[in-house]
């Protein structure tokens, strides 16, 4: 590995590794990756009769969504937060690459907040005892981690366009619920007028939730999973694009401030 | 690698507030030598921030030129920024939750600062601001100074040649406020150049070699420290009390010039301006004051801030001339 590849690995892991530090008792985190999936999961499963292959569409589809919620609260927030800290001109006015210093921010946050969903649906799965059989588990493990990559991109895309504008908190609030029901996470595609049915197909973790759903059940397809990839790949490119922007513009205008 | 820690030719920066151009720097021109300490002075609004901001690649300047080490600061900016450190004043630009170490190692990374090496700076640097004992505490817990060092920290991670410092030691008690002096004072030693912004003359009088005098965007004044203390004109104030009658001035005392008189109740202050103050004045005193009621006599030595008091009021009655020069 040369001197600048090793430095940008060291750059990426250090920032991702500072964010989880400065995430320790986030109660955003908490509820969001803690409490939620607790409570989504008791109520689901309280409501209907489970086979196995239902229970595993609800734990995943509740577990995607408590991480769509940690997403936006903190992977979102990375950049909200460096201006409240007043450490984002410091982070992109450094020596190592600012988008490296992002995306690694953006990984640490979303692996505090996949950890923590993850754990606690696994949890609340064995206490209530749910039927589940994983007919592909090394798929899940491959899902997972695009689960965490594409969280990784898709955070660090919302933090860039919440970094325009200075409602950025509001943004994150107003695009929680929308994702919820039109995400196809909650509710299937299929129940959402034919007009709106566009929408879950540009959200990585719909097609993440299929892919899953189908290797806990046996019904696996790669094609939702190639999908997400690619999604993935998009979002990773729009923030970069929007980051470099948003950098570019902040030293014309003079927006940069130290603290 | 060029001589000079700092060069800035002709440099300016507008910005536009509600539609309207707002000059804040125009043709500025400065050298910082190196492992030298320059001052940056000037009222609110008068350009420092800007200018100090330029020279960080914050900010993109309007017109001109400005190079750190011989590099262009809006093209070469990953060399620019390997050879500066900056160091601001004010409790942000710390992560409060992660200890002051966990700090300095993000912010060295940031500076470029390979693994290996950074592990023997953070040690040596903690040790150099005395952050040593508290180094694991969260910053959260810190004190005003203990933060403050801890930028002072962050801004020498990478051992830079120049340093940037905005008012490193405003909302200091005096005992902090000394001790950074002191940390700056030992950086000069070593060789570091160090631009210096600061309302604070003391700051400036201490660590500076040269000062320079932003107004409305201009570079109003450069000169050195001992020249700077002579655009006043006086090296000394006499704070005179007495009772009765109030001395008069005579043709032969025209080393004392009279600043202001009050007199209330049969008592006066009689405030005087020296022009050089030596043993001899006591005696020009002496002639001056005999036969008058004299309650107390104080001799105060001219301090850098009334000299910058007094270039501000001229600054602000006749505006920079343009030539760096200062009116008497």
């Amino acid at each position: 590995m040369n001197d600048r590849l090793r430095a940008a690995t060291g750059a990426f892991l250090t920032a991702a590794r500072t964010e989880q530090r400065t995430m320790h008792g986030n109660p955003l985190v908490l509820i969001n990756g803690g409490f939620l999936p607790v409570a989504l999961l008791v109520i689901s499963v309280e409501t209907q009769p489970l086979t196995p292959g239902r229970a595993a569409e609800i734990v995943v589809s509740v577990m995607l969504t408590a991480l769509w919620a940690a997403t936006i609260w903190t992977s979102g927030g990375v950049l909200r937060r460096e201006r409240t800290y007043g450490t984002l001109a410091r982070c992109v006015c450094g020596v190592e690459s600012p988008t490296i210093i992002l995306f690694g921010k953006s990984f640490g946050a979303t692996l505090y907040g996949v950890g923590m969903t993850l754990a606690t649906t696994l949890a609340t799965v064995l206490l209530l005892g749910l039927p589940i059989d994983v007919a592909h588990p090394l798929w899940i493990a491959v899902g997972l981690l695009v689960v965490v990559v594409s969280a990784t991109a898709l955070g660090a895309m919302l933090a860039c366009l919440f970094l325009l504008s200075q409602y950025g908190v509001i943004w994150s609030g107003a695009l929680m619920y929308p994702v919820f029901v039109l995400g196809g996470l909650l509710l299937p595609p299929s129940v959402l007028p034919i007009w709106l049915r566009w929408v879950p197909q540009l959200l990585s973790l719909h097609w993440i939730n299929e892919f899953l759903a189908g290797a806990i059940d046996g019904r696996l397809s790669l094609a939702p999973l190639a999908i997400a990839v690619l999604l993935t790949i998009a979002y990773g490119v729009l923030a970069w694009l929007t980051f470099r922007w948003s950098i570019d513009q902040a030293r014309r205008k003079g927006t940069l401030d130290y603290a | 690698m060029s001589d000079a820690a700092i060069e800035v030719e002709s440099l300016s920066r507008t910005f536009k507030v509600r539609g309207a151009e707002v000059v804040a720097l125009r043709n500025v021109d400065l050298r910082v030598g190196r492992g030298e300490i320059v001052g940056l002075l000037g009222s609110n609004g008068a350009g420092k921030t800007t200018l100090t901001k330029i020279l960080a690649t914050l900010l993109l300047p309007s017109g001109g030129a400005a190079r750190v080490f011989g590099h262009d600061v809006t093209k070469d900016l990953r060399e620019v920024r390997r050879m500066i450190g900056v160091v601001l004043g004010g409790d942000r630009g710390l992560y409060s939750k992660l200890s002051g170490r966990d700090n300095l190692r993000f912010f060295g990374m940031l500076a470029g600062v390979g693994r290996r090496r950074l592990a023997e700076r953070l040690d040596a640097e903690l040790d150099r601001v005395g952050l040593t004992e508290v180094a694991d505490r969260a910053v959260e817990t810190y004190s005003k100074g203990m933060r403050q060092r801890l930028h002072l920290a962050i801004g020498m991670i990478n051992e830079p040649p120049l340093l940037l410092l905005d008012e490193p030691t405003v909302g200091l008690d005096p005992v902090e406020a000394e001790r950074l002096r002191c940390d700056i004072a030992t950086l000069r030693d070593g060789g570091t150049s160090v631009l210096l912004t600061s309302h604070y003359l003391l700051d400036i009088e201490r660590l500076a070699d040269r000062v320079v005098i932003l107004a409305d965007g201009e570079a109003a004044a450069d000169v050195d420290v001992a020249e700077f203390a002579k655009l006043a004109g006086y090296t000394a104030i006499v704070t005179i009390r007495g009772m009765a009658r109030p001395p008069e001035l005579d043709s032969h005392q025209s080393q004392f010039t009279v600043i202001d008189l009050n007199e209330t109740g049969g008592l006066w202050t009689l405030r005087l301006r020296v022009r050089d103050w030596s043993v001899g004045s006591f005696g020009s005193l002496g002639s001056m004051l005999d036969g008058v009621d004299i309650l107390g006599i104080d001799v105060a030595p001219l301090r850098l801030e009334d000299v910058y008091s007094h270039v501000a009021a001229q600054l602000a009655a006749h505006g920079p001339t343009g030539d760096g020069e200062v009116r008497p």
